[in-house]
Protein backbone atom coordinates (compact mmCIF):
# COMPACT_ATOMS: atom_id res chain seq x y z
CA UNK A 1 0.00 0.00 0.00
CA UNK A 2 1.32 3.41 -0.94
CA UNK A 3 1.46 5.93 1.88
CA UNK A 4 2.71 9.48 2.18
CA UNK A 5 4.32 11.84 4.63
CA UNK A 6 3.63 15.53 4.22
CA UNK A 7 5.85 18.18 5.74
CA UNK A 8 5.03 21.80 6.16
CA UNK A 9 8.59 22.84 6.69
CA UNK A 10 8.17 26.41 7.82
CA UNK A 11 5.19 25.59 9.98
CA UNK A 12 6.86 22.58 11.50
CA UNK A 13 4.00 20.18 10.84
CA UNK A 14 4.57 16.61 9.75
CA UNK A 15 1.62 14.47 8.86
CA UNK A 16 1.48 10.87 7.63
CA UNK A 17 -1.30 10.29 5.09
CA UNK A 18 -2.76 6.96 4.02
CA UNK A 19 -3.91 8.39 0.72
CA UNK A 20 -3.37 11.48 -1.38
CA UNK A 21 -7.08 12.16 -1.21
CA UNK A 22 -6.46 13.18 2.41
CA UNK A 23 -4.16 15.96 1.30
CA UNK A 24 -6.71 18.74 0.76
CA UNK A 25 -8.40 17.82 4.03
CA UNK A 26 -5.10 18.04 5.82
CA UNK A 27 -4.39 21.41 4.24
CA UNK A 28 -7.76 22.76 5.28
CA UNK A 29 -7.32 21.41 8.77
CA UNK A 30 -3.84 22.92 9.05
CA UNK A 31 -5.03 26.31 7.89
CA UNK A 32 -7.96 26.28 10.30
CA UNK A 33 -5.77 25.15 13.16
CA UNK A 34 -2.76 27.32 12.41
CA UNK A 35 -3.89 30.39 10.48
CA UNK A 36 -1.17 31.75 8.29
CA UNK A 37 0.72 28.50 8.13
CA UNK A 38 3.16 28.61 5.27
CA UNK A 39 1.29 26.64 2.63
CA UNK A 40 4.46 25.12 1.38
CA UNK A 41 4.56 21.39 1.40
CA UNK A 42 7.06 18.66 0.83
CA UNK A 43 5.69 15.21 0.19
CA UNK A 44 7.42 11.86 0.29
CA UNK A 45 5.77 8.65 -0.89
CA UNK A 46 6.45 5.12 0.27
CA UNK A 47 5.54 1.59 -0.74
CA UNK A 48 5.99 -0.14 2.57
CA UNK A 49 9.17 1.41 3.87
CA UNK A 50 10.64 1.97 0.39
CA UNK A 51 10.57 5.52 -0.89
CA UNK A 52 8.96 5.88 -4.30
CA UNK A 53 10.11 8.14 -7.11
CA UNK A 54 7.74 11.06 -7.61
CA UNK A 55 7.48 10.33 -11.31
CA UNK A 56 5.05 7.56 -10.40
CA UNK A 57 2.74 9.63 -8.24
CA UNK A 58 3.34 13.37 -8.60
CA UNK A 59 0.81 13.68 -11.40
CA UNK A 60 -1.82 12.16 -9.11
CA UNK A 61 -0.88 14.61 -6.39
CA UNK A 62 -1.27 17.50 -8.73
CA UNK A 63 -4.62 16.23 -9.98
CA UNK A 64 -5.87 15.72 -6.46
CA UNK A 65 -5.02 19.27 -5.57
CA UNK A 66 -6.45 20.69 -8.79
CA UNK A 67 -9.77 19.09 -8.03
CA UNK A 68 -9.82 20.02 -4.40
CA UNK A 69 -11.99 22.75 -3.00
CA UNK A 70 -9.15 23.97 -0.88
CA UNK A 71 -7.20 24.99 -3.97
CA UNK A 72 -10.11 25.90 -6.23
CA UNK A 73 -11.46 28.34 -3.69
CA UNK A 74 -8.09 29.71 -2.80
CA UNK A 75 -8.45 29.01 0.88
CA UNK A 76 -4.90 27.78 0.86
CA UNK A 77 -3.98 30.83 -1.07
CA UNK A 78 -0.92 31.90 0.80
CA UNK A 79 1.63 30.91 -1.75
CA UNK A 80 0.83 27.27 -2.08
CA UNK A 81 3.82 25.42 -3.28
CA UNK A 82 4.11 21.71 -3.50
CA UNK A 83 7.54 20.33 -3.65
CA UNK A 84 7.89 16.73 -4.42
CA UNK A 85 11.00 15.14 -3.22
CA UNK A 86 12.84 13.70 -6.14
CA UNK A 87 14.76 10.52 -6.34
CA UNK A 88 18.33 10.33 -7.40
CA UNK A 89 21.70 10.70 -5.85
CA UNK A 90 22.53 13.21 -3.21
CA UNK A 91 22.31 16.81 -4.25
CA UNK A 92 21.23 16.05 -7.79
CA UNK A 93 17.77 15.03 -6.66
CA UNK A 94 14.96 16.39 -8.74
CA UNK A 95 12.36 18.77 -7.40
CA UNK A 96 9.09 19.83 -8.84
CA UNK A 97 7.09 22.70 -7.53
CA UNK A 98 4.10 24.71 -8.51
CA UNK A 99 2.49 27.84 -7.22
CA UNK A 100 -0.95 29.03 -7.98
CA UNK A 101 -0.97 32.77 -8.35
CA UNK A 102 -4.11 33.32 -6.34
CA UNK A 103 -4.52 36.88 -5.20
CA UNK A 104 -5.32 37.31 -1.56
CA UNK A 105 -8.29 39.46 -2.50
CA UNK A 106 -9.76 37.01 -4.96
CA UNK A 107 -13.34 36.07 -4.21
CA UNK A 108 -13.53 32.41 -3.29
CA UNK A 109 -15.69 30.24 -5.53
CA UNK A 110 -18.85 28.85 -3.95
CA UNK A 111 -18.32 25.69 -2.02
CA UNK A 112 -18.26 22.72 -4.33
CA UNK A 113 -18.64 24.88 -7.40
CA UNK A 114 -16.78 24.75 -10.62
CA UNK A 115 -15.07 22.09 -12.61
CA UNK A 116 -13.36 24.48 -14.95
CA UNK A 117 -9.76 25.13 -15.49
CA UNK A 118 -7.51 24.98 -12.53
CA UNK A 119 -5.63 28.04 -11.48
CA UNK A 120 -2.62 25.86 -11.03
CA UNK A 121 0.05 26.05 -13.65
CA UNK A 122 1.42 22.85 -15.04
CA UNK A 123 3.72 20.72 -13.05
CA UNK A 124 7.04 22.31 -13.52
CA UNK A 125 10.41 20.79 -13.15
CA UNK A 126 12.45 23.49 -11.47
CA UNK A 127 15.79 21.90 -10.79
CA UNK A 128 17.74 18.75 -11.30
CA UNK B 1 -14.32 18.52 7.78
CA UNK B 2 -13.04 15.49 9.64
CA UNK B 3 -10.74 16.93 12.25
CA UNK B 4 -9.25 13.81 13.73
CA UNK B 5 -7.76 10.71 12.24
CA UNK B 6 -9.25 8.20 14.68
CA UNK B 7 -5.79 6.91 15.27
CA UNK B 8 -4.99 4.45 18.04
CA UNK B 9 -3.81 5.88 21.35
CA UNK B 10 -0.12 5.72 22.16
CA UNK B 11 1.24 2.31 22.96
CA UNK B 12 4.47 3.11 24.76
CA UNK B 13 6.63 0.01 24.96
CA UNK B 14 9.91 -0.41 26.72
CA UNK B 15 12.50 -1.87 24.44
CA UNK B 16 12.89 -5.61 24.84
CA UNK B 17 16.32 -5.87 23.23
CA UNK B 18 19.12 -3.50 22.27
CA UNK B 19 17.57 -1.13 19.75
CA UNK B 20 19.24 1.80 18.01
CA UNK B 21 17.21 4.92 17.26
CA UNK B 22 18.33 8.06 15.46
CA UNK B 23 17.64 11.62 16.53
CA UNK B 24 18.37 15.00 14.94
CA UNK B 25 20.61 17.02 17.26
CA UNK B 26 22.61 20.24 17.19
CA UNK B 27 26.18 19.08 17.53
CA UNK B 28 28.48 20.80 15.05
CA UNK B 29 29.75 23.31 17.59
CA UNK B 30 29.63 20.95 20.58
CA UNK B 31 29.19 17.24 20.02
CA UNK B 32 29.17 16.21 23.66
CA UNK B 33 25.82 14.52 24.31
CA UNK B 34 23.62 16.60 26.54
CA UNK B 35 20.13 16.53 27.97
CA UNK B 36 18.70 19.29 25.81
CA UNK B 37 19.07 17.02 22.80
CA UNK B 38 16.39 14.82 24.28
CA UNK B 39 13.68 17.12 25.54
CA UNK B 40 10.15 16.00 24.84
CA UNK B 41 8.30 17.98 22.18
CA UNK B 42 6.24 19.50 24.97
CA UNK B 43 9.27 20.47 27.06
CA UNK B 44 11.14 21.84 24.06
CA UNK B 45 8.20 24.04 23.09
CA UNK B 46 7.79 25.23 26.67
CA UNK B 47 11.46 26.19 26.74
CA UNK B 48 10.86 28.34 23.66
CA UNK B 49 7.76 29.81 25.27
CA UNK B 50 5.56 28.31 22.56
CA UNK B 51 2.74 25.87 22.24
CA UNK B 52 3.96 22.76 20.45
CA UNK B 53 2.81 22.35 16.86
CA UNK B 54 0.67 19.24 16.69
CA UNK B 55 -0.49 17.25 13.71
CA UNK B 56 -3.91 15.62 13.72
CA UNK B 57 -2.76 12.49 15.50
CA UNK B 58 -0.99 14.55 18.14
CA UNK B 59 -4.11 16.65 18.59
CA UNK B 60 -6.04 13.49 19.28
CA UNK B 61 -3.40 12.04 21.57
CA UNK B 62 -1.48 14.84 23.22
CA UNK B 63 0.43 12.24 25.28
CA UNK B 64 2.57 11.78 22.18
CA UNK B 65 4.11 15.15 22.93
CA UNK B 66 5.54 13.64 26.11
CA UNK B 67 7.87 11.95 23.66
CA UNK B 68 10.12 13.18 20.87
CA UNK B 69 10.76 12.22 17.27
CA UNK B 70 13.34 9.60 16.43
CA UNK B 71 13.88 7.38 13.41
CA UNK B 72 14.13 3.63 13.15
CA UNK B 73 17.28 3.48 11.02
CA UNK B 74 20.22 5.66 10.12
CA UNK B 75 19.02 5.58 6.51
CA UNK B 76 15.55 6.79 7.52
CA UNK B 77 17.01 9.72 9.44
CA UNK B 78 19.48 10.57 6.70
CA UNK B 79 16.79 10.46 4.00
CA UNK B 80 14.67 12.86 6.02
CA UNK B 81 17.62 15.16 6.64
CA UNK B 82 18.55 15.11 2.94
CA UNK B 83 15.00 15.84 1.83
CA UNK B 84 14.63 18.84 4.10
CA UNK B 85 18.12 20.07 3.31
CA UNK B 86 17.55 19.88 -0.44
CA UNK B 87 14.34 21.79 -0.03
CA UNK B 88 16.14 24.50 1.94
CA UNK B 89 18.86 24.69 -0.68
CA UNK B 90 16.34 24.93 -3.47
CA UNK B 91 14.60 27.79 -1.71
CA UNK B 92 17.77 29.48 -0.53
CA UNK B 93 16.53 29.26 3.02
CA UNK B 94 18.13 28.09 6.25
CA UNK B 95 18.02 24.40 7.08
CA UNK B 96 15.08 23.69 9.37
CA UNK B 97 16.54 20.64 11.08
CA UNK B 98 19.41 20.38 13.55
CA UNK B 99 22.78 19.84 11.91
CA UNK B 100 23.57 16.30 13.02
CA UNK B 101 22.18 12.82 13.60
CA UNK B 102 22.80 10.98 16.87
CA UNK B 103 22.56 7.23 17.19
CA UNK B 104 21.12 6.26 20.56
CA UNK B 105 21.45 2.63 21.56
CA UNK B 106 18.45 1.82 23.71
CA UNK B 107 18.66 -1.21 25.96
CA UNK B 108 16.16 -3.10 28.11
CA UNK B 109 15.71 -1.29 31.41
CA UNK B 110 17.12 2.01 30.14
CA UNK B 111 13.93 3.86 31.00
CA UNK B 112 12.96 4.75 27.45
CA UNK B 113 9.72 3.70 25.77
CA UNK B 114 8.86 3.72 22.09
CA UNK B 115 5.56 4.32 20.33
CA UNK B 116 5.72 2.83 16.86
CA UNK B 117 2.79 3.91 14.71
CA UNK B 118 4.10 2.12 11.64
CA UNK B 119 4.85 5.35 9.81
CA UNK B 120 6.36 4.72 6.39
CA UNK B 121 9.36 7.01 6.82
CA UNK B 122 10.50 5.20 9.96
CA UNK B 123 9.41 7.96 12.33
CA UNK B 124 8.89 6.86 15.94
CA UNK B 125 8.14 8.58 19.21
CA UNK B 126 10.58 7.96 22.08
CA UNK B 127 9.74 8.86 25.68
CA UNK B 128 12.07 9.00 28.63
CA UNK B 129 13.86 11.38 30.95
CA UNK B 130 16.42 13.39 28.95
CA UNK B 131 19.19 12.22 31.26
CA UNK B 132 18.35 8.60 30.40
CA UNK B 133 19.30 9.14 26.77
CA UNK B 134 22.62 10.90 27.27
CA UNK B 135 24.78 7.90 28.21
CA UNK B 136 23.21 5.87 25.42
CA UNK B 137 24.53 8.06 22.62
CA UNK B 138 26.76 5.78 20.54
CA UNK B 139 27.56 7.96 17.56
CA UNK B 140 26.96 11.46 16.23
CA UNK B 141 27.50 12.33 12.59
CA UNK B 142 27.08 15.48 10.57
CA UNK B 143 23.84 15.48 8.62
CA UNK B 144 25.41 17.11 5.60
CA UNK B 145 28.29 14.66 5.40
CA UNK B 146 27.56 11.46 7.31
CA UNK B 147 31.17 10.38 6.84
CA UNK B 148 32.09 13.09 9.34
CA UNK B 149 31.88 11.54 12.77
CA UNK B 150 31.50 14.12 15.53
CA UNK B 151 31.22 11.76 18.51
CA UNK B 152 32.70 9.69 20.09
Amino acid sequence: MRRYVVHDLRGGLREPLDDLSELPEFMEWAEAEYPGISGELMIRAFDGDREVAPSSWATDALGTLRESRVVRTGRWRSELALTVRGFGTGWSNVFWSFRPQIAATETPAPRGAGTGESRLPSLQRVAS
Amino acid sequence: MRMGKNSPPPDWREVARPTPVFRFVTAISDSTPRQDWFLSDQAAAALRGEEPRRNRVEKEHSELLEGMSVFRTKEDAQAEWDAVSQKATQKGEPMQLPDSIAEVMLAPGCGVSIDDRGEPDGHLYAKGAPEAFVPLVADVRAGEDPAVRLYP
